[in-house]
């Protein structure tokens, strides 16, 4: 299955940055060494196995946008299933960016208007803490009058935390076929297992592409953990950079497992093409009935992906 | 799949009349499910009485059960499935004839749904 997906955005807003750190194993420091991307680019990744992303990275030099919007109209905003528009928070030109963006939804509203948009305020780590929010409401609301009726979803990113992942995780998430099915044999899966959170990665980039949380009080009710929202994308670059600093090191990274007084976390491959975090609070439950529980689930969702592939 | 919490409250219940801790554990020694007064010592019976295991499977005997009497009780360790085995530690309040009987019992109960998991 091949979904066609446009990275667009100015020179130099940082669209092969992302690309590189999500899909390539850069880690944000490796960025500094890329150049100018050159007309468009093609990368074509596999995710999840039968899902092949066609990414469009589209050069954002003046002389390339141009072209974009004449000659190679057509072919560029067609079939198109997402757009991500990168814009740079620090970009002087506002206007001159906000004009270009027009263009692109026009295209796409001509040529594709089944397709679902991300808006990426990037680089938003160059801009003050206290300015972040008042910016980027701002910078939404113009993006969100000039796409209408399409509606769009904005994120702001920067490649040094992990708003990047956040951004990425929902952009795939949009693009995965039968993910409720797989959310609702996870939710099973949690109970079953009496586990506390169970979060389902891609193996490959380890955006998050699923979880579900069932944190209950001694008495079986309810309860809503003061947790960090943003733990998902937090652990994904975590994850990751442990991953690429193995890579470096010559060695494969497999699985680990981490236990502390209040909570034990088991971190294993599920299928060829998921990693599962499975978090449990529970004192008394052993790890080894836990990864007895992972191994008994990776048989049940590798038979799960086979009947997905065909 | 196996409900830890569930095995926990079934190995609760043998827990009384002299026997103190009960556990289930695989044949690595790697503990499962254990209900008695410290998980630590829990770690360390479970390992040892796979390692008692072993010798005796290795010198060509198949075992069924070993029985073992020690200063402060008994062992009893009996095998539940091909790869799963129960082991109930008892003090000397409790005759052997009883412990043996609530050890086969309970492996007996646990066969069926232990058995599942393994496939």
């Amino acid at each position: 299955m091949k979904k066609k997906v446009l990275l667009m955005g100015k020179s130099g807003s940082g669209k092969t940055s992302m690309r590189s750190i999500i899909f390539s194993n850069y880690i944000a420091r490796d960025t500094r060494r890329l150049g100018a991307t050159i007309e468009v680019e093609h990368a074509s990744v596999r995710f999840l196995g039968n899902l092949v992303l066609n990414l469009w990275d589209c050069g954002g030099q003046h002389s390339f946008m141009e072209n974009y919007f004449t000659s190679q109209r057509d072919h560029i905003f067609r079939n198109v299933e997402v757009l991500i528009y990168v814009f740079d928070v620090e970009s002087r030109e506002i206007d001159a960016d906000m004009e270009y963006y027009q263009m692109c939804i026009d295209a796409i509203k001509q040529n594709s208007k089944d397709a679902k948009v991300f808006c990426l305020i990037h680089k938003m780590d160059l801009v003050h803490e206290d300015l972040r929010d008042r910016i980027f409401e701002d910078r939404v609301a113009q993006i969100q009058h000039r796409s209408s009726p399409i509606q769009t979803t904005c994120f702001r990113t920067s490649i040094w935390d992990e708003t990047l992942y956040q951004a990425w995780s929902s952009i795939v998430y949009a693009l995965i076929p039968n993910v409720r099915l797989l959310e609702a044999h996870l939710d099973k899966f949690c109970s079953a297992a009496d586990a506390d959170e169970i979060i389902l990665f891609e193996k490959t980039t380890f955006l998050v592409i699923s979880h579900v949380s069932k944190w209950t009080t001694e008495d079986g009710s309810a309860v809503a953990a003061p947790l960090d929202s943003h733990r998902f994308e937090k652990i994904s670059n975590i994850i990751k950079q442990f991953k690429i600093s193995c890579m470096k090191a010559h060695a494969q990274f497999q699985a680990m497992e981490i236990r502390n007084g209040r909570v034990s976390v088991y971190l294993d491959m599920l299928t060829a093409n998921t990693y599962l975090m499975m978090v449990v609070s529970d004192p008394d439950i052993q790890s080894r009935a836990a990864l007895a529980n992972i191994a008994a689930a990776r048989r049940h969702f590798e038979r799960l992906e086979e009947s997905n592939i065909r | 799949m196996l409900k830890p919490k569930a095995l926990g409250q079934v190995l609760a219940s043998v827990c009384s009349g002299g026997v103190h801790t009960a556990l289930v554990m695989n044949m690595e020694g790697g503990l499962l499910a254990f209900s008695g007064p410290s998980e630590r010592d829990a770690v360390l019976h479970a390992a040892m009485a796979t390692n008692a295991w072993t010798v005796y499977e290795k010198n060509g005997t198949p075992m069924r059960s070993i029985l073992v009497e020690i200063e402060s009780g008994a062992v009893l360790t009996v095998r539940v499935t091909p790869s799963l085995a129960l082991c109930l530690i008892s003090d000397e309040s409790i005759e052997l004839g009883i412990l043996r009987q609530k050890g086969f019992t309970l492996a007996a109960y646990l066969e069926a749904p232990l058995k599942q998991i393994q496939a």
